[in-house]
């Protein structure tokens, strides 16, 4: 069965364009456009991975983010950071304790996102994923 | 040697020369021993104390920050004036009536004839207004890079699909219409920017015209919105009257309710209903409403969201609300929120609600975006 790839954006056309480039690899490919809705597909079917902008009405990605962090059940689903802010901004508008949350994502992306870059993290962070099963 | 001139100056001023040469810079100054004890002080340092109240004899960081300690040599520049005999100088932080003022402070040793460092002088002066403009413009330039960076990431997103997968026909033209109305908002937003800068600069003019309302604003403005909110599934329903006459600055107002409208479905998430009314109840003016069904504004933050950009953390909180009321205010209008109630398409303001005593579980709560223009303004 392909992997499930949730992502949560509230721009339609980056989910749109994300999707093109996921399912042109043939991923089972779920969209959210809010944070409280992203938690609510993840509670609904766990995805494989998580592709999370961080810049989203009402929960954002960083709370997403800690939300799934606290549960040991969602917390070992890995999560890119896909976001238009650099990290260096980031750097300057984040707390501390937002920062300890974004250190524990598996991948940081900016916006916009060469695809080939994007499939390569996506495809390492599944393979990852799938040897710790194994060996686990 | 002194010069004859400046002693004899000296003698007929008398020791008020000096204070009031200050207190008419309005520069806060205080006089400080070794100890930090105050000596003396001026009215300006007085009023820049938390409380009212004597203050000689006490000490500086005492009566400033209410501390036991003197603050450290990094922060204070009489403790660096103490150490090394020169002048130095610094930023103080003091929080006065709950509100944080930042103070430029300036130090001088004063020395006895024997040469021995005996006083120091404190000269402060209040740049809180400098400061929290410098900070107002470096969290705009961040706030606005950040909005213009949001299409143009989204264009090239979409541009790189198109150029790196190969998409049938029809999907291949969906996204290009994306681009063009993506590209199209981040005009709007520019557009936004251009505006805010002639008013920070004063130079906003209108240039009323008499027109024919709904065509050469409404249509216009529902044209440019409805790609972008068929995509998102958001509804619009308009009573504006088509023959409706108003003298008014056609640009500029279709920059009102492009903004009004984009933030309805900015914040309104999905099937957001817009309803764009008008009244001609009021006499002295057109009154335009733009309602919608999206996320309540709550009380406090209905004076809150006209204010200009405040947190970016959260997308819309930007300048769009208060070039729109700077826009309305040019009309000799105003421009306000206020809850309004929704059963099926039809809006109701308030007083209607209850006039016309519908049940309140049959209505959906929504956001009433009103704004006025002047009947008195004069065509050019």
């Amino acid at each position: 069965m392909q992997p499930s790839i949730l992502i949560i954006d509230d721009d339609q056309d980056i989910l749109e364009a994300l999707r093109i480039i996921l399912e042109g690899e043939s991923y089972k490919v779920r969209v959210a456009l809010d944070g409280q809705q992203g938690l609510k597909a993840i509670e609904e079917e766990k995805p494989d991975l998580i592709i999370l902008d961080l810049l989203l009405p009402g929960k954002d990605g960083v709370s997403v983010c800690g939300s799934l962090k606290t549960r040991p059940e969602y917390r070992n689903i890995p999560v890119i950071v896909l976001t238009a802010l650099t990290k260096k901004m980031g750097d300057k508008i984040f707390t501390q304790r937002e920062e300890k949350v974004l250190r524990e994502v598996d991948g940081y992306l900016d916006k916009p996102v060469n695809p080939q870059e994007l499939l390569i993290k996506v495809r390492e962070l599944l393979e990852r994923e799938k040897d710790e099963k194994t060996r686990g | 040697m002194r010069r004859p001139e400046v002693s004899k100056l000296e003698e007929m001023l008398g020791e008020q020369f000096g204070v009031e040469i200050l207190n008419s810079m309005g520069l806060a100054t205080v006089v400080l021993d070794r100890e930090f004890n105050i000596t003396w002080a001026n009215n300006e340092y007085k009023k820049l104390q938390r409380e009212p109240g004597e203050i000689i004899g006490k000490k500086c960081y005492e009566v400033s920050f209410n501390s036991k300690v003197p603050c450290s040599e990094k922060v204070c520049a009489v403790r660096r004036t103490l150490k090394t005999n020169c002048s130095s100088k610094g930023l103080k932080i003091i929080k006065k009536d709950g509100e944080e003022k930042f103070l430029d402070v300036f130090s001088f040793p004063l020395f006895s004839p024997q040469g021995k460092l005996e006083y120091v002088v404190e000269v402060i002066q209040d740049n809180t207004q400098l400061y929290k403009l410098v900070e107002l413009s470096d969290r705009l330039t961040a706030y606005a890079s950040h909005e213009l960076k949001t299409p143009l990431a989204t264009i090239h997103q979409l541009a790189t699909v198109l150029r790196g997968i190969d998409l049938p026909k029809e999907k291949r033209n969906d996204l290009y219409d994306r681009i063009i109305s993506r590209s199209q908002h981040g005009l709007k937003t520019v557009e936004n920017f251009l505006i805010y800068s002639k008013i920070k600069a004063g130079e906003l003019e209108i240039t009323p015209v008499k027109i024919n309302f709904y065509s050469q604003v409404i249509k216009e403005v529902l044209d440019f919105h409805t790609d972008y909110a068929l995509e998102k599934g958001v509804e619009f329903e308009c009573e504006i009257p088509q023959d409706l006459e108003v003298i008014c600055d056609p640009d500029y107002i279709q920059v009102v309710y492009n903004n009004l409208i984009t933030n309805a479905i900015k914040h309104g998430g999905e099937k957001v209903f817009i309803y764009l009314g008008y009244s001609e109840k009021n006499h002295d003016y057109h009154v335009f409403n733009v309602a919608n069904t999206g996320k309540f504004i709550s009380e406090e933050d209905r004076e809150k969201i006209f204010q200009r950009y405040v947190s970016g953390r959260e997308r819309g909180s930007g300048i769009g609300l208060d070039v729109s009321r700077e826009l309305v205010k040019k009309h000799g209008g105003k421009i306000w929120v206020e809850p309004c109630y929704f059963l099926g398409k039809r809006c109701f303001w308030q007083e209607e609600k209850v006039k016309l005593k519908i049940k309140e579980n049959e209505l959906t709560q929504g956001n009433n975006f009103v704004f006025t223009i002047s009947k008195k303004l004069k065509a050019k």
